[in-house]
């Protein structure tokens, strides 16, 4: 009986509109960011003596002194300063008084004055995108800023100005030292690119790296989209005028919510998961065509983990809110989380913490990802038991609601006595 | 000899339902008050105007609704034990509707799944209650292009496919054509041949039709309860029809129960119930339920009566 109420869940799902705007956005977004990523050139084997070996994070500490006062300048630049209180973007704008103090301890980190360096750079950029005529791609390539530090700038100086910064512009900015320590990003040596590469071939197996990116774009995308899944999935009965008679059937509440949910979770997971494998295939090809060995089961993996307690959560989510409601509160209510919880990433890799969105927008870097793999863990499962919760507490509301024939907070139905 | 005896109480028990001062309110309003009912196998009418508490009634019965006093038991099982209660209850609400996009087979087959039906059965079934509410051959149509008549079909199919003991219908002719409601009512007492179905109207023609047994509800209390019969006797010789001219119709309608009003050009030809020969020139004819429930519910008081109707 289980079994094929499930599939007759899964048919009416088939069936709503709602689940193929889901279907469409899914697919076009997908495709759009992941056809951006470059990622050819990073299966061949890094040689001596290359011109450049891309960029990438760094612990040596006059490359994270470099990114902090790169990233103080640009803010103090705009006067614009991002913090995440509670995990939500606010921008921070600071007074006269408050810039000169952090101009002046930049002065000291540089030895230059602040305007003068401000006209340097405006130089600079507006030679760039003359060089560049538009070009965004050449634009793009282009170094950041030009913010030379002190030659005998210590790190425990560097320290005592983020610090400062830090207590100016708030708590949650990017001055924080468990920030700023990870977001250094310096040029890569030939040492570094080839270990990036070995990692590349022998730990992520190609395929694993991608599946990361994927997910990082997939998981934005399913922390919204499931929701208005979930929202017309539960208002159905309701709409069609059909909940008083389907309260009268001898199915249990257990039953009928839990076939109901997990008929939306896997007709929510099923074309993520065939996404990604149709998206791994290139790489799995090209892996294969360079003598890498890739693996082929990254798509699974990578979907289950990451991905798959997202559509859980926010599915749970919107079934408990609508079921308590009768409306479609959940569809604001899990917007402004799931916003939020993308909005208050301070850096788009890694990080994890315990947000709904978790990110990794980067090709590789699985020694990092490795060191944060536990608290990953620890956040997925976490969301899988709060689905879990959820869906219990929908099955005790729609219980009650069939018993007492009123709403979770008690307004009575209409009575057509 | 004692044993027989409790056998056959057990039995009678089993197919009863069974209301003892049965409460239900609201906040402050009481929409049933200590109601008293025993319905047995067959039809059951249940009548009253809107808002008499029939749909709550019924609700209760249907564990839609929990009740604030008294008991009830459906074929000997209390009403609190909902899960029983539905497996062997089969519920045609008011306003009986499914997913608008779902065909009348696929409709009906996930019913059937919800009432735990079997595969195997549901193959079988589906297509004989399809059948037997004459839909097989528009098996395919979707629940959205049905008419009214069909729909209430297919709502008495999806309440008797799981054969329950008992079938609670609610107001199920409203909005149907004379002919639907003629055929609908044929249905329902197929139906009731091994079963009971509780009936719940006001449309006093469908009663009259279809059930033996009947209570009137008003205000939330049972005001009669017995055979129709027993009804058509409380206005037996109390039913006239005479010839007037319409400028006395207001008249009469200020001092007698007028329950049918034919115009003739500058006369009507009226129905009238009076405890005695209310003008010269009226005769006595028979009385039908209308006149019956007109008349109990004008004597009992308890709501305004509409007097006369009015037939073109």
């Amino acid at each position: 009986m289980i079994g094929a109420l499930f599939l007759k869940e899964c048919r009416k799902i088939a069936k709503s509109l709602v689940y193929y705007v889901y279907l469409v956005a899914f697919v076009l977004f997908i495709t759009g960011q992941m056809s951006d990523v470059e990622w050819v050139d990073q299966l061949s084997e890094p040689q001596p003596g290359q011109e450049s070996y891309g960029y990438g994070y760094s612990n040596d500490e006059r490359m994270i002194m470099q990114s902090g006062m790169e990233t103080l300048f640009q803010e103090l630049l705009s006067n614009r300063f991002a913090t995440y209180p509670f995990g939500f973007y606010k921008e921070v704008t600071l007074n006269e008084e408050e810039q000169e103090v952090l101009k002046r301890a930049m002065q000291q980190c540089t030895g230059m004055e602040f305007e003068q360096m401000a006209e340097e750079n405006t130089a600079y950029w507006m030679e760039i995108w003359m060089e560049a005529e538009g070009s965004a791609a050449e634009f793009s390539e282009a170094e950041m800023w030009h913010v030379p530090l002190r030659e005998d700038l210590t790190y425990e100086e560097f320290e005592q100005v983020m610090e400062k910064a830090c207590e100016i512009v708030g708590s949650r900015s990017y001055y924080e030292k468990s920030s700023y320590e990870k977001r250094g990003i310096a040029a890569l040596t030939y040492e570094d690119a080839l270990e990036h590469y070995r990692e590349l071939c022998e730990d992520d197996k190609v395929s694993g790296a991608q599946m990361r990116l994927f997910c990082d774009y997939a998981c934005i995308f399913l922390a919204v989209l499931p929701i208005f899944v979930g929202v017309s999935a539960c208002l159905k009965d309701k709409r069609a005028k059909a909940a008083e008679l389907i309260r009268s059937r001898s199915v249990s509440g257990a039953a009928l919510i839990g076939c109901r949910y997990l008929a939306n979770v896997v007709m929510c997971f099923v074309p993520v998961l065939l996404c990604a494998l149709l998206m791994q295939m290139p790489y799995v090809y090209a892996a294969g065509q360079a003598g890498i060995e890739a693996d082929a089961l990254a798509f699974v993996k990578y979907s289950c983990l990451w991905l798959l307690p997202v559509i859980m959560v926010v599915l749970g989510a919107a079934f408990l809110l609508t079921e308590a409601t009768e409306t479609i509160l959940a569809i604001p209510v899990l917007l402004a989380w799931a916003f939020g919880s993308v909005l208050s990433a301070a850096t788009l890799t890694g990080n994890f913490g315990w947000k709904l969105v978790t990110r990794w927008n980067t090709f590789g870097s699985y020694g990092r990802y490795a060191e944060e793999l536990g608290q990953l863990y620890r956040n997925k499962g976490m969301y899988m038991a709060l689905a879990v919760i959820l869906v219990l507490l929908t099955v005790a509301v729609y219980e009650k609601k069939r018993r007492k024939g009123e709403m979770l907070y008690g307004k009575l139905r209409k009575n057509n006595s | 000899m004692l044993f027989k005896e409790k056998e056959r109480e057990i039995h009678v028990m089993e197919t009863q339902i069974q209301i003892k001062g049965l409460c239900k309110n609201f906040g402050k309003k009481q929409a049933l008050k200590s109601v008293d009912l025993t319905i047995g196998q067959g039809m059951f009418g249940l009548l009253g105007p809107n808002g008499a508490g029939k749909t709550t009634l019924m609700r209760v019965l249907a564990t839609l609704l929990p009740k604030s006093a008294g008991e009830v038991r459906v074929c000997g099982v209390p009403v609190e034990q909902a899960a029983e209660i539905r497996k062997m209850t089969g519920y045609l609400p008011q306003d009986f509707s499914m997913y608008g996009n779902m065909s009348a087979y696929e409709a009906l087959d996930y019913l059937a799944v919800l009432s735990g039906i079997p595969k195997a059965e549901r193959r079988k079934k589906v297509p004989e209650m399809l059948e037997k509410v004459n839909l097989l051959d528009q098996k395919n149509i979707r629940v959205k292009a049905m008419s009214g008549g069909m729909k209430r079909r297919l709502g008495i199919a999806q309440a008797i496919i799981h054969d329950p003991r008992v079938i609670i219908v609610d107001e199920p002719t409203a909005g149907l054509d004379p002919e639907e409601r003629v055929r609908f009512r044929n249905l329902l007492c197929e139906i009731a041949r091994e079963r009971i179905v509780l009936l719940s109207t006001h449309i006093v023609g469908d009663i009259e039709a279809t059930c033996e047994e009947i209570a009137v509800l008003n205000q939330g209390e049972v005001v009669f309860r017995g055979t129709v019969e027993s009804l058509l006797k409380l206005v037996e010789s109390k039913v006239y029809s005479a010839e007037v001219s319409a400028r006395e119709l207001d008249g009469l309608k200020e001092r007698f129960i007028v329950t049918g009003i034919l115009n003739k050009g500058s006369t009507a030809t009226v129905r009238i119930i009076a405890e005695s020969m209310p003008l010269a020139e009226a005769k006595s004819c028979s009385a039908d339920v209308e006149d019956a429930y007109m008349f109990l519910m004008h004597s009992i008081s308890a709501m305004p009566v509409q007097k006369g109707g009015e037939q073109a």
